[in-house]
């Protein structure tokens, strides 16, 4: 996705990828790298310096769960499908841990404007992982297109690429996975501004 | 369109039908559809209702910036900010671009670079952190720091900055490209740290040090360049603490990161002389320090994996050697000695054991250029040998933990307090030994990369008998040289045999001096030991000879006897007790008349004394004596491990008088001292924060208590055995707390386990500490509501407190209220 990244060469670094796992192959990083910070990046916006995770982390961890990954990687699209779960994962737990810590918020989800009254706090995050779960258990192909949107920050372009869908299908998926999900959390005000 | 759930699939088609009406029609429509049955019309209906929801709640103000990272980057074009015009692009980064510019009103000619946000990356935060650039160049006047020269908001609401255009190569192309020396690299190299010093004074960390923000310019002409340090795009103030310091998506350049900034938590300027050591690495060898250069992987393994530096000899090429114009053999030669030592210096992985200050890393660069190589070397051994020896001595004490049996008055973390911040100053003592045996040496040699300590001990030994054999006087003083190393790295039965042998030619000769020094490092050695007996008689010969001199004692020895003597029998015997006030007293006057007796010492001393003090009730003389050690000391070593026992002391003695958010608070900082010097996964430190945490749930924060007694248990559990000694301490700290948070079950195992640690020492019937375990355990019954069961165990309590002096009177009291509440 984005035009950084040449998609024959992911996919095929991916496929090559599975005969001999030391680790996540180099150049495979290097094309992926920038996408994926950038992304940290635009989660962590009220990050503040000392306070748990950061940006750097926040990719260094998505890599470490790459690794531990599935064993093959049908293609490029599979690849990022499984990291917009790696960073629902990540995010969560990561805003589970400040829930019990009850520190201050530094995340940013959702990264689309498909649910923007999500609240900022924590509890907010690790609501929408639980509701996706939900969903996921009623209409998986639902929560995949959430979680592509709102973890990945895809367009809708990316979504029907990745997913393999064509548009009509998104636009209705979304449409009604953003009614479940806005009744699912009952969101009371728009969230406040920041 | 199959979920292979009906009802949904149902609801889904019902649901997309409906959506097919016009709004205001919907509601009737639905009501009609008699083909679905009511439950899936009652779903749609309020999937409707929460799709009205969500599009109301969507259609306000946007709250969120824009997200969509793929927007295309902006294309350079001629463009007008004020009246500067652009003409081309200089660089572009993750945060904006950089063009040449030049003004258009006439008022001058210079060309500047100009840099502005990337439009679509523009938001609140973003402005923000652009004003704070501005702020912090503004504030910056060196000239090895780009200028800034103005700044504004374009028309179209871009904020921009004006800079200094320095027309140069980067550092490391200079140097590369004009074949310089390793001298010149570092001459340059100098500039760099003059400018990162002077940013470090005035609170600006870089956070981006690179080759690539480094501009060398004016060396057309043959000259030496001057460097300018660029970019300041990813600066903050220090300490910051506001929004101007996030980090959203900085883009820091991993390959000069240093560990911690890879892992995401907090830089310091110990991450900038982390990147300057990188850069420093690169223009001597053309390497990258951690293996391949670039690599991706690599640089994420060093965020997790703290790997050291590869020594800089091994690094080199051909062509790196050729590139300043040196032979592979002599650029190899070069980097192996100093130079090593000062390059892997500021690569440390622990920030702890970088240069404190950019300034330090400066002069030791000078020190290098500046003295002739030849001599400067054994300095540098023994500098690594310092060094070395920090990083390896504590935790090898550390681990070896001796034990003491502690009699009554005493508590139990007094000693582990006082031990604590021995184990740091003896460090630093036998550094010192160290140093004075191997410059008094000729030609021994001492690779630090290769032995540790007790092999290099080791490897001294016989050097002693071979070498200064016609020379007995000076083979003890190394002997007794070596027993103190041993000791410090508790091969206790070596060290003994070199300080038994060295004392037995000093009182051949009858120099009392000499004899009396040996005995003080003896002492220490049998303390080690548990041979607590031998160590006084050693240290009361010792005094005697002190004594004997008169003036002519050294001040620092005569003070050192009597600290240590006075130490052991208050602390460690509680016995002799007038007359340890006495010596205390006596070594404290004798500092006070003496400014060559180290003040932290003095401070010891005097917090020692007030210990004592502070047992026989004293409160008030023994905290204004603590209050005064703790400024006594800090006028020499602010901060330093010393303050470990005087915070200790006012932990103590704040309980005592029931402050319990005093003693919390000195509890807090002991811990954060400990943290600093023994590091914190060291048993110590877990230990005091332990102490911490019970201060903590005394003042009623049971939630944070329980949260910093979760993170010492596990360290304290894997540095003993089960009912060790040193257990102690924590274990009870850990029953109070639970006992603190209701959690009683868990405070009664802990109480428990607190009298087997007691029973297992064979410690009397009548100590303290098992009438505090018993208090315990009987709280925690009394909590699960077993009063029958607390009764006789709080009655045992109190039976032992009552026969321990008044300085248990608090205890008593404790004690005997909970007994009174359960009366009723």
């Amino acid at each position: 996705m984005g035009n950084q990244e040449p998609a024959g060469d992911i996919t095929r670094l991916l496929r090559a990828w599975g005969s001999d796992r030391e680790g996540i192959p180099e150049q495979l990083l290097q094309l992926t790298y920038e996408r994926l910070r950038n992304l940290a990046g635009a989660c962590m916006r009220r990050e503040r310096p000392g306070h748990t995770l950061q940006p750097t982390a926040l990719v260094n961890e998505l890599y470490l769960r790459l690794a531990a990954g599935p064993h093959t990687w049908h293609d490029r699209n599979h690849f990022y499908r499984f990291c917009a779960r790696a960073m629902r994962w990540i995010l969560t737990d990561h805003a589970r841990s400040r829930l019990r810590d009850k520190r201050k918020l530094d995340l940013q989800i959702p990264l689309s404007d498909d649910i923007p009254w999500l609240g900022g706090r924590d509890s907010d995050i690790a609501d929408l992982d639980m509701a996706l779960s939900k969903l996921e258990s009623l209409d998986a192909r639902k929560a995949r297109v959430l979680e592509l949107r709102l973890y990945l920050g895809c367009t809708k372009e990316e979504t029907i690429e990745i997913l393999g869908l064509s548009k009509a299908t998104v636009d209705r998926d979304l449409n009604l996975a953003r009614a479940w999900l806005c009744r699912e959390l009952r969101p009371d005000a728009p969230p406040a501004a920041g | 369109m199959e979920t292979g759930n009906t009802n949904w699939d149902r609801v889904e088609e019902l649901y997309h039908a409906a959506l097919d009406r016009p709004a205001h029609q919907r509601t009737a429509w639905l009501a009609a559809q008699s083909a679905y049955d009511a439950a899936t019309r009652e779903e749609v209906a309020s999937l409707l209702a929460a799709l009205r929801k969500h599009e109301e709640l969507s259609t306000g103000p946007r709250t969120r910036e824009p997200s969509d990272a793929d927007a295309p980057e902006e294309e350079p074009a001629p463009a007008r900010f004020g009246p500067y015009l652009t003409s081309g692009l200089l660089g572009q980064g993750g945060m904006g671009a950089v063009y040449l510019a030049k003004r258009v009103d006439g008022q001058f000619d210079q060309l500047v670079a100009l840099k502005v946000i990337a439009g679509h990356l523009a938001g609140a935060g973003m402005v923000k952190r652009f004003q704070t650039e501005r702020q912090l160049l503004a504030s910056l006047n060196h000239p090895n720091i780009t200028r800034l020269l103005d700044g504004g908001v374009a028309a179209s609401g871009d904020p921009y900055l004006v800079m200094e255009y320095v027309e140069g190569r980067t550092l490391d192309r200079e140097c590369d490209e004009r074949k310089l020396g390793i001298a010149e690299r570092l001459r340059l190299f100098q500039q760099v740290l003059e400018a990162v010093d002077y940013a470090h004074r005035s609170l600006v960390l870089h956070r981006d040090l690179k080759p690539a923000n480094i501009l060398v310019t004016g060396s057309a002409s043959g000259q030496p360049g001057i460097a300018k340090l660029l970019d300041f795009g990813t600066a903050s103030l220090m300490a910051e603490d506001s929004d101007l310091t996030q980090t959203r998506a900085r883009p820091f350049t991993p390959r000069y990161a240093s560990p911690e900034e890879l892992r995401g938590e907090r830089a310091t300027t110990a991450s900038d002389i982390f990147s300057l050591g990188v850069i420093l690495y690169e223009l001597l060898t053309g390497a990258w320090p951690f293996g391949k250069a670039e690599s991706v992987a690599g640089e994420l393994n060093r965020a997790f994996s703290n790997p050291a530096a590869k020594p800089p000899a091994t690094a080199i090429t051909p062509q790196a050697a050729e590139s300043r114009s040196l032979s592979p053999d002599t650029l190899g030669r070069l980097l192996r000695g100093d130079l090593s030592a000062i390059v892997l210096k500021a690569l440390e992985s622990s920030p702890a054991r970088r240069y404190g200050t950019v300034r330090q890393f400066s002069d030791d660069i000078e020190a290098y250029l500046e003295g002739q190589p030849v001599q400067a070397r054994p300095q540098t051994a023994l500098y690594r040998t310092g060094k070395f020896l920090r990083r390896r001595w504590l935790p090898i004490t550390v681990a070896a933990v001796f034990v003491t049996a502690i009699s009554a008055a005493a508590i139990v973390s007094l000693h582990e307090a006082r031990v604590a911040r021995e184990e740091a100053s003896k460090a630093e003592k036998v550094n010192q030994f160290l140093t004075d045996m191997l410059s008094s040496g000729s030609g021994f040699r001492f690779d630090p990369e290769r032995l540790t300590v007790a092999e290099m001990l080791e490897a001294s030994e016989p050097l002693l008998s071979t070498r200064w054999k016609d020379d007995p006087l000076t083979r003890a003083v190394l002997q007794r040289s070596l027993g103190a190393s041993y000791t410090a790295i508790h091969r206790l039965d070596r060290g003994k045999a070199q300080l038994d042998s060295a004392l037995a030619t000093f009182r051949a000769r009858g120099d009392d001096k000499e004899i009396a020094s040996t005995l003080l490092w003896l002492s220490a050695n049998l303390v080690e030991s548990g041979r607590l007996e031998e160590g006084v008689a050693c240290l009361d010969d010792a005094l005697t000879r002190v004594r004997r001199m008169g003036k002519n004692a050294p001040p620092l020895l005569a003070f050192s006897i009597e600290s240590q003597l006075a130490t052991l029998l208050t602390v460690y015997l509680n016995r002799r007790i007038p007359e340890s006030l006495a010596l205390f007293h006596e070594a404290i006057d004798r500092a006070r008349r003496d400014p060559a007796i180290p003040r932290t010492e003095m401070a010891v001393a005097m917090s020692h004394l007030a210990g004592m003090l502070g047992t026989q009730g004293k409160i008030e003389e023994a905290e204004r004596m603590t209050q005064e050690a703790l400024a006594i000391g800090r006028t020499e070593d602010p901060g330093g491990s010393w303050e470990i026992g005087p915070l200790y002391e006012l932990a103590i003695l704040h309980s005592r008088q029931k402050d319990m958010a005093g003693a919390t608070e000195y509890a807090r900082q002991r811990y954060e001292n400990m943290v600093r010097h023994l590091g914190e996964d060291s048993v110590y430190t877990a230990s005091s924060r332990a102490m911490w945490a019970r201060g903590l749930a005394e003042s009623g924060n049971t939630g944070e208590a329980l949260r910093q007694l979760d993170a010492a248990m596990p360290i304290v559990r894997k540095a003993y055995q089960p009912l060790n000694a040193n257990l102690w301490t924590p274990v009870v700290a850990a029953s109070r707390i639970y006992c603190k948070a209701g959690i009683f079950a868990k405070a009664e195992a802990y109480a428990r386990e607190a009298l087997q640690i007691v029973d297992a020492e064979g410690l009397p019937k009548m100590d303290t500490r098992r009438a505090e375990s018993l208090f315990h355990l009987g709280a925690a019954l009394h909590g699960e509501q077993q009063d029958a069961a607390a009764f006789p165990v709080l009655q045992q309590s109190l039976a032992i407190y009552r026969q321990s002096g008044p300085a248990f009177a608090n205890s008593v009291e404790r004690v005997q209220t909970l007994l009174n509440g359960m009366a009723k």
